[in-house]
């Protein structure tokens, strides 16, 4: 196993640059550090995957450095070596969580076992833990794509992933923007490593900063402990920053050096940790406006956009609704004891006719609900929600004349979507956003001013309520 | 200087620093020996033909300094454990301190040029729970005492032998003649194999003690 990264700790001058040269020669990518302090100082900034460190050392010792490295990287592997061969000592390293213990004088042989079962043990837990967090982040949809418009797009994120330059992906809330992320992020040669993906927008003002730079214990009132931000998490990986056009100005100064030089340091932090992170983005907002109105810096603008991906609106590639519909049947057909195997034609008429505004999650939530509403193996028209339900093309329009009254027009609306739905309060009331009882209160004005219409010669607008 | 208890209690100073030393030493040979083990990993690395072996000549060489690295550490090591004074535990196996002895009296014995026959039955647990220095020098006076009395070409012979009756039995047998060099070694046994509830018996060149086996 080769070309891991290895921090190497010795007070012995003569030892540390032959280890250097021993390790370099094996591939690895070797730092060093003459004791516990700097190499706590080195292993911040270099993310070792293995750290080889001399036990007796004359200012900070090896159990010193094993405490404060299992503090602040905790999955790192660290190998003792000692010229003191005691059994109490080795028992006291590994207690402490040393991986292993090698005494002096070195075996070249047994090192090199040593090193490549630490990095296989790092491997594995990195494997573990992107297994994890992908498990934890997987619950979207799959890449569906039919349409001409989605082909285009994934010909895109094909091309983009290989490369490390930031892409931009724009489109509708629901669109898919994180599931194109995650794709780039598949294809590209950093799919082993994390993928990490926030939402500026449901990230208070105040704690963006820690949460995407980390802070350190005592940065703030409430850090009671070192946190690592998203960009030292997805180190290696890909970042993926949703609604950046949510990050307070102040804020993007630091995002665009972190961008630029790879280097940031933490909330209340001292020293500068390099991270690795391909950034890839999304908003709904438009930035170039954003730019305009000083609300968006421009020189982060142009460094985030460097590639752009747009998503087009579910509405505009329909051909799409039928598989992508599939899907979440076979999808929820799976984690319920449902046994639906599809959707009726009419009611996949009226799916591919609706007008989806939530996009994809709109759709998607539209599946979720009609499956538990079925009974049978098809979800029909009546499963669906009711404001898409009874749409047909002639009758999803609501026109009415300019210069009416408001409550003129209210009532227009009102009477008509009561129509729609052939008479049924319930549906209309859920599908207009309101109580059953304002409905009925509404309504039963409406009778009586019919009736009072009536009742002075007038002709009635109104069929009586029922 | 003052009496028999003063030059024990100097003795017993004696050891421990030459204890602490020891391991100073070890500590100091060993980050040497270790920059030399690297540097010949490094050179090997560096004579490897690309995807192969280390051509056989230099493989020697590179064999020869490894072994020799080995070897001072080995000794090293020997000497570190039979000096050191750490706690044992209760029950200790009285034929491995007998055999480290005579490996760290090697070079004494080479030099008196007297040859050494042992006959060890191990293992043999004795229950005292002394530190491991004063189970050094249980193990190694006698062999030294035998060492003083013989003349070049003499013979020592140490047999440890454990029966119900007797208990554990250590005994040097020398070549040499009648005289007693370790006056105040022999007294320092007798007290240290009494109080672990064993004796010892010195007539000549025979030296005996007798130990209780563990769990008697």
């Amino acid at each position: 196993m080769s070309g891991a990264r290895i921090l190497a700790v010795d007070d012995e001058a003569a030892s540390i640059e032959a280890m250097a040269e021993l390790l370099t020669a094996w591939g690895h990518k070797v730092e060093t550090a003459s004791d516990g302090h700097q190499a706590i100082k080195r292993a911040l900034e270099f993310h070792p995957d293995v750290v080889l460190s001399d036990l007796a050392m004359p200012e900070s010792d090896g159990l010193w450095l094993l405490r404060a490295l299992k503090e602040d990287i905790p999955d790192c592997p660290v190998v003792l070596l000692t010229g003191r061969a005691t059994v109490d000592t080795a028992v006291e390293a590994i207690r402490q969580g040393a991986y292993d213990f090698i005494e002096k004088p070195l075996d070249p042989a047994r090192l090199k076992v040593c090193i490549d079962r630490a990095l296989e043990k790092r491997e594995t837990m990195r494997e573990v833990q992107g297994l994890r967090r992908r498990l934890k982040q997987l619950g979207g949809t799959e890449f569906v794509v039919q349409s001409q418009e989605m082909r285009r797009v994934f010909d895109l994120i094909q091309k983009v992933a290989p490369a490390k330059a930031s892409v931009a992906i724009f489109g509708e809330s629901g669109t898919g923007k994180e599931m194109v992320a995650r794709s780039i992020h598949n294809l590209s040669p950093r799919r082993e490593k994390g993928f990490i993906a926030i939402n500026c927008a449901s990230i208070p003002a105040t704690l963006m900063e820690s949460e995407i730079f980390g802070h350190e214990r005592g940065a703030f009132t409430g850090a009671d402990q070192r946190r690592p931000g998203v960009f030292e998490l997805a180190h290696g990986g890909t970042l993926f920053l949703d609604e950046v056009g949510e990050i307070p100005f102040e804020l993007q100064a630091k995002l665009l050096r972190v961008l630029e030089e790879g280097r940031l340091r933490r909330v209340g932090g001292k020293v500068e940790l390099e991270v690795d992170a391909r950034v890839l983005c999304a908003t709904n907002r438009d930035l170039k406006a954003e730019v305009k109105a000083g609300r968006f810096r421009e020189d982060l603008f142009f460094r985030l956009n460097v590639f752009q991906i747009p998503l087009p609106p579910l509405r505009d590639r329909r051909e799409d609704i039928p598989l992508l519909t599939q899907h979440f049947v076979e999808k929820f057909s799976s984690e319920s004891a449902k046994h639906v195997t599809g959707v009726h034609p009419e009611a996949l008429q009226i799916l591919k006719q609706y007008d989806w505004p939530g996009n994809i999650r709109e759709l998607r939530n539209a599946v979720e609900r009609a499956m538990i509403l079925c009974e049978g193996e098809l979800i029909l028209q009546e499963h669906l929600p009711p404001d898409m339900a009874v749409k047909s093309p002639e009758r999803q329009q609501f026109h009415t004349p300019y210069g009416l009254p408001l409550d003129d027009v209210e009532k227009e609306y009102i009477l008509g979507s009561l129509q729609r739905n052939n008479g049924n309060k319930a549906r209309t009331a859920e599908s207009l956003g309101v109580s059953e009882k304002t409905l009925y209160n509404k309504l039963h004005r409406y009778a009586d001013e019919a009736k009072a219409l009536q009742a002075a010669g007038g002709k009635p607008e109104t069929p009586a309520m029922a | 200087m003052g009496g028999d208890a003063d030059c024990e209690l100097i003795g017993a100073a004696r050891q421990q620093l030459s204890a602490r030393l020891m391991e100073s030493l070890v500590h100091e040979a060993r980050n040497p020996l270790n920059a030399l083990s690297i540097n010949i990993g490094v050179l090997a690395q560096k004579l490897r033909a690309p995807g192969g072996a280390v051509p056989p000549g230099q493989e020697r060489n590179l064999s020869a300094m490894r072994e020799q690295i080995a070897r001072v550490d080995e000794v090293l090591k020997l000497f570190n454990d039979f000096m050191s004074q750490r706690p044992m535990a209760n029950e200790v196996d009285f034929s491995h301190a007998v055999d480290r002895a005579i490996a760290a009296l090697g070079h004494e014995i080479r030099r008196a040029q007297v040859r050494l026959e042992a006959e060890l039955a191990g293992p043999q647990r004795t229950g005292i729970n002394w530190e491991s220095g004063a189970l050094s020098f249980l193990a190694a006076q006698p062999i030294l005492r035998g060492l003083a009395r013989s003349r070049a070409g003499g013979a020592i012979r140490v047999r440890l032998a454990g029966t119900h009756e007797k208990g554990l039995t250590y005994t040097v047998e020398d070549s040499g003649d009648d005289s007693e060099p370790f006056d105040r070694a022999v007294p320092a046994l007798q007290r240290m194999a009494a109080r672990a509830g064993g004796a010892v018996k010195v007539e000549g060149a025979l030296f005996e003690m007798t130990l209780p086996l563990a769990g008697r």
